[in-house]
């Protein structure tokens, strides 16, 4: 039986696939480039993840129910299914490492700066191939069990920092130039587009038609928590400060003083965004395997996430040298992003439509 | 005639799936019969054979074979006084029929009979605690069924105890389980399917489900792994457990095991298959999902705001008991920013000069625990008092005053102990049990981050458990929002109209009738 | 089956893990390997910092809060100091002195002593952002000495000083209101505000001599106390200069972080006698509102004020109507002058330490980016404007003034 995912489970795969890396270090350099008009910036991302994630919607319907790979090789033909098939592996393994690795980069700076980085990697490596080991159900039902904690962490952080929100810190809007804000707008969009995971989400849903819906709402909830983090680093310590502020969430909940039993509780926030770390992770590596498996036609999944992973670990941990530059390359990452997660779409889109005629005559022959 | 299937049990009849001794049919001979009866049972001193002369029918022979100790003496007896009555008195005007047809129909006062034509399936039926009559001649033997014997009396169960609510438990004796769910649900869709599992133990094990409500695949399921069981003897109902549940390598309860018949019944009312093992009174409950476990009976028999606070009291005390050591451990060894500094002077104070980093000093403590804990339940019952004083003297008190181990320590330790008591499954106490040491060496080594990348392992981990199909973490994930009434909180049964779609089949779920909120007229408002 | 040579895997995986990390836990630090700091002071002595740390020693706090530690009283804190290039140099520095490593976490205050203001902070801030350990909301005060003699102070009733401080000022920012309480993170964010200006409380040795000694405490009174004073004036990370008492009242209405204060109103009783008033000012609002006229700025001040009385010692019925009138206009004169006293020495001081430039800013964003360049110009010019409504709302237990009641019978 093909497992299935929910509609609602398909919305929390996409938004920890986008949100976790989005709230850590986007915020301060969309403050940085738009001051506090960054939100607007954050609005515009949003618009814009909206469209993509329309548009992916629109693509990957157009998919009755089978994977990815093999529907591409049913539609365009085998060479282009499978390259693209390996672009894809590739890309999501690829990004997987990056994320890894920025993942350990915050841990060491937060906590754990003495603990040796490839211990890390490993512990991050090794509970990701074991969630991906459980298959997309179970990878599915954590991340929908992770977005409810989400949903109850978050209305308390915003109650407990209430006292420190100042929304006149906002004021005057449109003090920026529309350029800086379009260009802030830049990396939030780049990551809103990995809503392209969809694709190969789609076959396994439940109900396939409703993947715009969860395309949008995932798109949606992913940008507001964007917006959310902004405002709350925006109105609690205005605009010159943020920039400072490499990991804004985390300065945002470190000032928190409830009495003199509550301080200090930016810990607790950051460990419930480990956890929707490790599922962006968990289906990236998914991704990656689920690609590459298909398009190389592979037989034991399993061995290939073994492989996968012991490679991940080895890149992570030794591919760059110093901190810093693998920050760099995240950011380095953008046009990557853009142009795997939408252009590649797009051009599927356009072989989808240049072979609908061929489609019909081979539904023909087949019938 | 009494071999219709009707008065025949279909189990006891069945010889064992792996039969290793060759099949012999009865002869007409009667002493040969019996001497090949002894022989097949080896002829111990406990097989009883009494053989009986008819006045009529030419005089002939027959006999009673039974295994003393195993079978219902007053009533072997009184059937005993039936057929001497009857071997004595001579039948006016001739006989109608055979000697074996005359007893089965008309002399016998018992109501189970059955017949077979083999040595080996009389011997099995003996085993099972029936008496064989042989009749001279004949090549049937009939089997009377003086199942009996001593056994222990319906009592309160030992491990489920309940303020509120029956006192009765379930015994050893399948019949006797089997009529205790008889007499707590008189629906005709009652379905008791019975199996023999254990080629020496022969144990009996009866499947008890409601039918319309249990799901079918559920039962098909349950059904098609117990008849793959293929081992010797089942002693328990643990037993099975390990040999059905969906998953072999978890340290999660996949099956419910209770020993309260009206918890069983309870289960069985949403849906739930009951697997009951002759020889035990803890039966099996199937499928169940995580919450289950902190469902107690007494929650359905008080109010339901109680049992709603104690449901999440016991949720809490299940965090606590997998996760208190370890968050302190993490606390005070990687996050000491996080206590309040009253606290955190208070709890440097108590560390000086104790030797052990916190990781060791909670590994002794919780080691030390479970040994105390463990000779709690070994020892016999009169040493008691002894170790209770040296656990909470020596090792508590003493421990602290010679500065080997740290008040705080004492206290977090004794606290997830006295938290793990409270969840009402003791194997979902012992899966926090096993879970609290992996956390704690997460703890130890990554603080926080440990802690977070041990809770995603299982949590991906209980994601992708089925018990009997059905989704372990059911109704959170999947999210099933119509099942939520019984889970954190318990609605009042009025409003719980349906039953939860996550054990029984989601047709015919109507539980109770809508409308049924009390609402009387309130006068003079 | 294959999956289960693959849990099988990944089982030995995570014991081959366990096994690792149970023998390196590399960022473990026991509760009795750290040096817990209730309060930092930063000195500078002309070349270097030097850094004085108030440690807090366990055992003899336990001992001293009902514990069972024998001997006689032990000090439950211990003050040293290192000198270094930088402050982290300096920090550093300490390894070689101290048994146990410095733990900043639970660091409550941060006192600055004179010259290291004179010198400028920004050093400071950017120790408090860059390092996990250290937390934002540590209160900052300023000394008029060294930082050091604060740190080596006892305090009554509060066994570590460090904490004692935060406490007196949380109380005195709660009660009276006259000295905020500027944690790092806000310190950091009006200093990279619009007017780059911010405040610094004071703190200060009270008294002769010092209570350094443990002995001090063996009388009813000690020589010398831990004092809040004036307000330390912040101009791009620089003090230059101080505020007094009641011109930092002003500037606290002017800021809007009065949260509960005080005022005494001069009262007239019957036969022109002379007697005061005492208010608590209960809520207090201010709007600071930016308005060009021609192209001149001028702000007015729109204080909202409520109060209770507290203490009244002219013969007043209240029942009497004028009375309470009477009293709201002594407290709109009161709250007026204090404002305007506090706006002048601003201005005096040229520097905006109010948040006008951010009201500027937001009113009217087009003209700021000519004002922006040079603002202290501007602000120095623009006159302040008070509008201020004090409502008396509660009289308290008693409507008439004893001191009423005594005249009447007099008469």
């Amino acid at each position: 039986m093909k497992p299935a995912i929910s509609t609602t489970q398909t919305v929390a795969l996409i938004q920890s696939a986008i949100a976790p890396t989005m709230v850590l270090a986007i915020p301060s350099v969309m403050v940085s480039i738009a001051q506090h008009d960054a939100w607007i910036s954050g609005v515009i991302a949003g618009i814009v993840g909206l469209l993509m994630a329309l548009i992916i919607a629109a693509i990957s319907k157009a998919n009755k129910g089978q994977y990815f790979v093999e529907w591409l090789e049913g539609r365009l033909g085998k060479p282009i299914g499978i390259a693209i098939g390996i672009m894809f592996g590739i890309y999501y393994f690829n990004n997987f490492c990056v994320i890894v690795r920025v993942f350990a980069n915050f841990v060491s700076d937060m906590v754990l700066d003495e603990t040796p980085l490839f211990m890390l990697v490993g512990m991050m490596v090794v509970v990701t191939v074991f969630t991906v080991l459980q298959g997309i159900e179970a990878i599915a039902r954590s991340a929908f069990m992770v977005l409810l904690l989400i949903l109850i962490v978050v209305p308390v952080s915003v109650f407990i920092l209430y006292t420190d929100i100042d929304f006149k810190r906002l004021i005057p809007v449109f003090d920026t130039s529309a350029a800086r804000m379009a260009v802030a707008s830049l990396p939030p969009i780049a990551l809103l587009s990995e809503v392209s995971v969809l694709l190969i989400l789609t076959p396994f849903m439940k109900k396939p038609a409703s993947a715009i819906r969860a395309g949008l709402f995932g798109s949606l909830l992913s940008s507001s928590q964007l917006l959310l983090v902004i405002l709350l680093a925006l109105t609690i310590f205005g605009p010159q400060l943020v920039p400072m502020l490499s990991y804004t969430f985390v300065n945002v909940m470190a000032i928190v003083e409830v009495g003199e039993f509550l301080e200090r509780i930016e810990i607790f926030t950051v460990s419930v965004w480990f956890l929707t770390m490790y599922i962006k992770l968990t289906v990236f590596l998914f991704a990656g395997v689920h690609c590459l498996t298909h398009s190389l036609r592979l037989k034991s999944k399993h061995h290939v996430l073994l492989g996968l992973g012991l490679l991940a670990f080895v890149t992570s941990a030794g591919e760059w040298p110093r901190n810093l530059e693998s920050g760099y390359k995240n950011l380095a990452n953008m046009p990557q992003l853009l142009l795997i997660n939408v252009g590649l779409p797009i051009l599927i889109a356009l072989g989808l439509l240049v072979t609908r005629g061929k489609r019909k005559q081979g539904g023909k022959q087949r019938s | 005639m009494p071999n219709d299937d009707k008065t025949t049990k279909q189990y006891e009849n069945e010889a064992p799936k792996k039969e290793t001794k060759p099949e012999q049919v009865l002869i007409p001979d009667l002493d040969i019969n019996i001497e090949r009866l002894h022989r097949f049972l080896g002829g111990g001193a406990d097989i009883v054979c009494r053989t009986l002369q008819h006045r009529s029918f030419d005089n002939a022979r027959y006999a009673l074979l039974y295994i003393d100790g195993i079978v219902d003496g007053i009533g072997l007896n009184t059937m005993l006084l039936g057929l001497l009555d009857d071997a004595n008195r001579y039948i006016e005007g001739g006989v109608e029929s055979s000697l074996y047809h005359h007893l089965t129909e008309r002399v016998i006062a018992n109501g189970k009979l059955g017949e077979v034509n083999s040595i080996n399936k009389a011997c099995y039926a003996m085993l099972e605690g029936s008496t064989i009559l042989v009749v001279d001649g004949s090549l049937r033997a009939i089997i009377i069924d003086t199942t009996g014997g001593k056994s222990r009396a319906v009592e309160e169960p030992s491990s489920q105890t309940v303020v509120r609510g029956p006192k009765e438990g379930f015994t050893e004796n399948l019949r006797t389980n089997t009529s205790l769910i008889r007499r707590i649900i008189k629906s005709p869709d009652l379905r008791f399917d019975y199996k023999m599992i254990g080629h020496q133990t022969r144990t009996n094990i009866a499947i008890v489900y409601l039918e319309g409500i249990a799901e079918v695949e559920v039962i098909k399921e349950v059904h098609r792994r117990l008849d793959a069981i293929d081992i010797d003897g089942v002693l328990e109902s643990g037993y099975i457990e390990e040999f059905i549940q969906d998953r072999a390598f978890t340290p999660f309860p996949l099956l419910q095991n209770t020993e309260r018949p009206d918890a069983a019944c309870a289960g069985i009312l949403e849906g739930q298959v009951i697997i009951m093992v002759s020889g035990t009174p803890f039966v099996l409950q199937a499928p169940v999902t995580f919450v289950k476990f902190f469902q107690s009976s007494e929650d359905y028999y008080q109010r339901y705001d109680i049992a709603t606070f104690l449901r999440i009291i016991r949720m809490t005390s299940f965090f606590i008991s997998m996760l208190l050591p370890s968050l302190y451990i993490a606390i005070t060894t990687f996050h000491q920013e996080m206590l309040p500094t009253s606290l955190l002077i208070s709890l440097a104070a108590q560390r000086e000069g104790i030797p052990f980093p916190a990781l060791l000093e909670a590994f002794l403590m919780e080691i030390t625990f479970e040994i105390l804990r463990e000779a709690g339940v070994r020892m016999p019952r009169i040493i008691g008092p002894a170790i209770s004083i040296v656990g909470a003297l020596v090792l508590g008190q003493a421990a602290v005053q010679a500065g080997i181990i740290s008040a705080a320590m004492v206290i977090v330790v004794s606290f997830t102990a006295i938290a793990s008591f409270v969840i009402p499954a003791v194997n979902m106490g012992v899966a926090a049990r096993l879970i609290r040491f992996l956390l704690m060496i997460l703890a130890g080594t990554f603080g926080l981050f440990g802690i977070m990348s041990g809770l995603m392992i299982l949590l991906a981990h209980m994601c992708g458990l089925r018990s009997f199909g059905k989704p372990y973490l059911m109704p959170f994930a999947p999210f099933v929002a119509s099942n939520l009434k019984d889970v954190l909180i318990r609605v009042p049964w009025w409003a719980m109209r349906t039953r939860p779609t996550n054990i029984a089949s989601d047709k015919n779920i109507t539980r109770a009738g809508a409308g049924q909120k009390p609402s009387p007229d309130q006068e003079g408002v | 089956m294959r999956l289960l040579v693959m849990k099988r895997i990944a089982c030995a995986a995570l014991l081959l893990l366990a096994a690792l990390t149970t023998t390196g836990c590399w960022n473990r630090i026991e509760l009795n390997e750290v040096a817990i700091t209730s309060a930092t002071g930063i000195d500078w002595d002309g070349e270097n910092w030097i850094v004085s740390y108030q440690v807090v020693i366990p055992a003899a706090i336990s001992s001293v809060t009902g514990g069972s530690g024998g001997g006689g009283p032990k000090s439950p804190i211990i003050v040293y100091s290192t000198k270094g290039k930088t402050i982290r140099d300096a920090i550093m520095h300490s390894f070689s002195e101290s048994p146990r490593k410095l733990f900043f976490a639970h660091n409550r205050v941060v006192v600055i002593g004179e010259k290291a203001m004179n010198r400028g902070i920004n050093e400071l801030i950017d120790v408090y952002f860059r390092n996990s350990g250290s937390r934002e909301t540590v209160s900052v005060l300023a000394t008029p000495g060294t930082a050091r003699k604060i740190l080596e102070q006892f305090m009554q009733l509060q066994a570590i000083s460090g904490a004692g401080m935060k406490e007196i000022i949380i109380s005195e920012m709660k009660n009276t209101s006259i000295l905020p309480n500027i944690p790092v993170y806000q310190l950091a964010m009006e200093l990279t505000g619009d007017a780059k200006s911010a405040v610094v409380p004071e703190i200060f040795v009270s008294g002769s001599g010092d209570t350094s000694s443990l002995d001090s405490f063996s009388n009813t009174s000690i020589p010398s106390k831990l004092k809040l004073g004036r307000l330390a004036v912040l101009k791009d990370d620089k003090m230059i200069g101080w505020m007094s008492r009641k011109e930092s009242l002003g500037a606290a209405y002017l800021r809007d972080s009065v949260q509960q204060s005080f005022i005494v109103v001069p009262c007239e009783g019957g036969e022109g006698k002379k007697g005061y008033d005492t208010i608590q000012i209960l809520k207090s609002s201010t709007k600071i509102i930016p308005k060009l006229r021609g192209s001149k700025l001028t702000f007015t001040a729109d204080v909202d004020v409520s109060g209770t009385l507290l203490e009244s010692n002219c013969a007043q019925d209240l029942y009497k109507p004028g009375v309470i009138q009477g009293l709201e206009q002594g407290g709109q004169v009161q709250i007026s002058s204090l404002l305007q006293d506090a706006w002048k020495k601003g201005q005096q001081m040229n520097t905006d330490i109010f948040g006008a430039a951010e009201k500027v800013h937001r009113k009217y964003p087009k003209q700021w980016k000519e004002w922006g360049k040079n603002w202290d110009e501007v602000f120095k010019e623009a006159p302040l404007e008070t509008k201020i409504k004090f409502r008396m709302a509660r009289m308290g237990l008693s409507n008439k003034s004893f001191q009423y009641l005594m005249d009447k019978r007099e008469k």
